[in-house]
């Protein structure tokens, strides 16, 4: 039964070492296919292992590795709200165009706009190709007497609503603290410190709700209950049946999202050419691969989700989430 | 429900085919868990190439027995060198190092191996007769329930400051104090760091266990020459086959510690971001408190080794409920588990049970299994590890030195952990010479961040509210239980001072 149709069995197993030890003999160099790139790409992760962005990224990689002939190592530097990652990234890895950085933008951006940083955005590290784009959206646990978005607002004019946050510095937060302030709502936001302890704090009934990816909510089917969602994604509309917010209350609220996709040093992006043209082609053609979506829906995770985002598209990212992150600055560093 | 049962069934003799996917895993299981700072989630994270391209079921089971066996391993240096391989062993310090250092290394090793399989054992039978049950645990242990376990777990600072209150206090304090270090849970504010960035996210554990248990104990070894005392080698070198099976029939009698401490690392376990360490502490208070002779605690007492053993190793089962009831990790192992599952196409998670339930049903089974490969593994071993507390401080001290030193930067991969490791180190040296427990330095820094992050959570949902802290049923049962586990010390304190009066009035 667990060994119906094995891929190694002990001699494959023996197999399989002996055919490690001969690669591991020929050397790196045996695998070079050209100039750049000559060896493995090592990837900075300013989130913990087992998150959303290292899913996102090691199904990516899976096909970028058959394109770029190299391998992907993953360093993961969680802390701060993406600060740590993204302040060693910029001081302490080499700018040789080998370092990258997969990030998930919107929150790391938050945090950039609201704290005191030692690195610029976009002035250290550029954002050059988005891979997945999720709605933020407001779900509750399955035992939740909330039904609807209405619902949640309607107890919102009696007491103050408590919501589950993976932390302040997240576009999550700001969708929420902009609801509250369109309906009158008293919103008390709870930073969980990452998304699987927010999801419990709903499912369990600890906060009223939780504010987090609708990649999340969805990847936890009839254990929540989605109410509303802060940004159209008509590719998502077979899964998820809850309104947009702003078509329920009439506000007027940007689009929400979080997105990940691929950072490098800006000195890189700048002054190095064949990185652009090797790398970013990469995962331009990746996006026309039948084996990108194989990949992604191999852990689950909804296709409908993954979009390609260019150079320009992630700038205007940038530039639109420091904004708004700072038109809220006050309220998500006091609370 | 029958075919529950059939499938069960059939799986347990199935997983015993598994044989030589276990055995390698139970063997560098043990090896990582005793090495200070390797893990079973980094060396599954070093292995993902392996675990990715084998088939599901063998890589499940490779990462079961792994997990399970580095549980046990963490346990060995902690009694042979007083040197905890995680957190979650440094509560079998107390009493397991005092053994070794009395030439009771053996039989300390075969109570940690026996509490650790039976505790095992126990847990991923519970968990899996109890699934559906112990998945609603996480519904009811909130922040508040949670801010009240950890402090049951922090009074073990009180425990160890009763030999000597006011440097037991001071140093639980320090602890809290370094504890405090790092970003704020709430607003991410940086305290404390003096501008490094390897201290935003906190002071490390590992190089904090490294420097206060293992440099400061190096550097007390290189000034006594071995562990053992000299008039105890020989009672290390004569211990033999037939001493591990009585020491196993011995051990064995401690049956209802084992399972009362297990369970306690069950339920523990299930709560997301807890885990062993908290466990073993709360487990090891629990096994003091009911102890017919709690003054011997410390000195080197068999259940001092078997309580916080059997609670770790209930983690092992209880941190994968929430992950196979509710799809979420409860633990950074689960954690990287998941994703290699999620890369074999597997989603662990309630949906599990109805598509494969062979899969969702053989991760327990596994672990099960791998458990009882243990004990014809472990247990003849336990005279030969042993025999490490013989071997001269030149010899033993830059081993020590070199493999911990190594251990503190594998974690995160930062040089600052090795200069951390080493500060630690004469911190730890300091505190022993002048009779500072370091124990009490590390339950404070190791629970002084879970119980802040827990109260800031549960204050920040009642806005600042104390009362919020006696708002629920469970939390207030918790409440009187912590307080009569404080005052039952207080209590039989009393009486046997009543009791000595009295007998030295009728002399």
């Amino acid at each position: 039964m667990l060994l119906q149709s094995p891929r190694i069995n002990r001699r494959g197993l023996l197999k399989l070492g002996a055919a490690a030890g001969v690669a591991t003999a020929m050397g790196p160099s045996a695998f070079a296919q050209g100039a750049f790139p000559s060896r493995n790409f090592n990837v900075v992760i300013a989130t913990g292992q087992g998150g959303g962005a290292e899913t996102t990224a090691r199904a990516q990689v899976q096909v970028l590795r058959e394109y770029l002939g190299v391998d992907f190592e993953f360093e993961f530097h969680p802390g701060a709200g993406g600060q740590v990652g993204y302040e060693l990234y910029t001081h302490r890895r080499d700018r040789d165009g080998y370092n990258v950085m997969y990030s998930n933008m919107h929150p790391e951006i938050i945090t950039f706009a609201v704290q005191n940083t030692n690195y610029d955005l976009p002035g250290d590290v550029t954002h050059f190709a988005k891979s997945n784009g999720s709605p933020i959206v407001i779900y509750v646990g399955a035992d939740s007497p909330l039904q609807t978005i209405e619902d949640l607002v309607e107890l919102g004019q009696s007491r103050t609503v408590t919501m589950a946050t993976s932390r302040l510095p997240h576009p999550g937060s700001i969708g929420v603290l902009a609801l509250g302030e369109a309906t009158g709502v008293d919103f008390n936001l709870i930073p969980f410190g990452g998304g699987n302890p927010t999801s419990m704090a709903a499912i369990t009934g600890e906060t009223d709700a939780a504010v987090l990816t609708a990649g999340v909510a969805l990847s936890l089917g009839d254990q929540v209950r989605v109410l509303g969602h802060f940004r159209n994604m008509p590719s998502l509309a077979g899964q998820m049946t809850a309104p947009l917010i702003n078509d329920v209350f009439g506000t007027d609220i940007p689009e929400l999202e979080l997105s990940s996709g691929w950072a490098v040093h800006t000195e890189i992006w700048e002054n190095m050419p064949e990185f652009r043209e090797v790398f970013k082609g990469a995962i331009r053609r990746s996006f026309d691969d039948p084996k990108l979506r194989e990949s992604f829906e191999a852990v689950n995770y909804p296709w409908e989700t993954v979009e390609f985002g260019d150079f320009e598209e992630c700038q205007q990212i940038v530039q639109d989430t420091i904004a708004l992150a700072r038109r809220y600055a006050d309220l998500l560093r006091s609370g | 429900m029958a075919d529950q049962f059939g499938i069960i069934s059939g799986l347990f003799v199935h997983s015993l085919s598994f044989w030589w996917v276990m055995i390698p895993a139970i063997l560098l299981g043990t090896i990582v868990g005793a090495v200070p700072g390797f893990s079973a989630a980094n060396v599954i994270i070093i292995l993902l190439p392996l675990t990715l391209t084998v088939d599901v079921e063998v890589a499940l089971v490779f990462m079961m027995a792994l997990y399970c066996a580095s549980q046990l391993g963490n346990g060995i240096p902690a009694i042979l060198v007083n040197i905890p391989g995680t957190g979650g062993a440094a509560a079998t310090t107390l009493d397991g190092y005092p053994m070794s250092q009395k030439g009771e290394g053996p039989r300390a090793l075969v109570y940690c191996f026996m509490a650790s399989i039976v505790g095992g054992l126990i847990g991923t039978t519970f968990v899996l007769a109890a699934l559906p049950i112990l998945s609603r645990v996480g519904f009811y242990m909130h922040s508040v329930e949670m801010v009240v376990v950890m402090l049951f777990g922090i009074t073990l600072i009180a425990v160890i400051a009763a030999q000597d209150l006011l440097k037991g206090l001071l140093a639980g304090l320090l602890g809290l104090l370094i504890g405090a270090i790092g970003t704020d849970h709430i607003f991410s504010t940086p305290r404390a760091t003096f501008g490094f960035l390897e201290l935003y996210s906190g002071v490390p554990l590992v190089p904090a266990l490294i420097g206060l248990f293992a440099i400061s104990e190096v550097f007390l070894l290189i000034e006594r020459g071995s562990i053992v005392k000299d008039e105890f080698r020989s009672k290390v070198m004569s211990t033999s086959f037939g001493d591990t099976l009585r020491l196993m029939k011995e051990s064995a009698s401690q049956w209802v510690l084992t399972v009362w401490t297990a369970l306690i690392g069950v339920v523990i376990g299930i709560v997301p971001g807890a885990g062993a360490s908290i466990a073993a502490f709360v487990a090891y208070q629990q096994a003091r408190t009911f102890s017919k002779h709690p003054e011997k605690f410390g000195t080197g007492v068999p259940e001092g080794v078997t309580a916080p053993e059997a609670a770790n190793n209930g983690v092992t089962s209880g941190t994968l409920v929430p992950l196979m009831a509710i799809g979420v990790p409860g633990g950074s192992t689960a954690a990287v588990m998941m994703v290699v599952l999620q890369y074999h196409g597997v989603t662990l998670g309630p949906r599990l049970f109805i598509d494969r339930p062979e899969l969702a049903y053989g991760v327990f089974t596994a672990m099960f299994i791998a458990y009882l490969f243990m004990i014809p593994l472990l247990f003849p071993l336990a005279r030969y590890m042993s025999r490490v507390t013989l071997f001269p401080a030149f010899f033993l001290a830059p081993l020590i030195l070199s493999f911990t030193l190594l251990g503190s930067f594998v974690p995160r991969a930062y040089m600052f952990d090795i200069g951390l490791a080493l500060a630690f180190g004469v911190l730890g040296f300091i505190a022993r010479k002048t009779g500072y427990h370091v124990t009490a330095i590390l339950i404070g820094i190791i629970l002084g961040p879970l119980l802040e992050q827990y109260l800031m959570r549960a204050l920040r949902i009642s806005r600042g509210d104390l009362g919020i802290l006696f708002s629920s049923n469970l939390g207030n049962a918790l409440w009187v239980f912590l307080i009569i586990t404080l005052m039952i010390p207080l209590v039989r304190a009393v009486i046997r001072n009543r009791r000595k009066e009295t007998a030295s009035d009728a002399g």
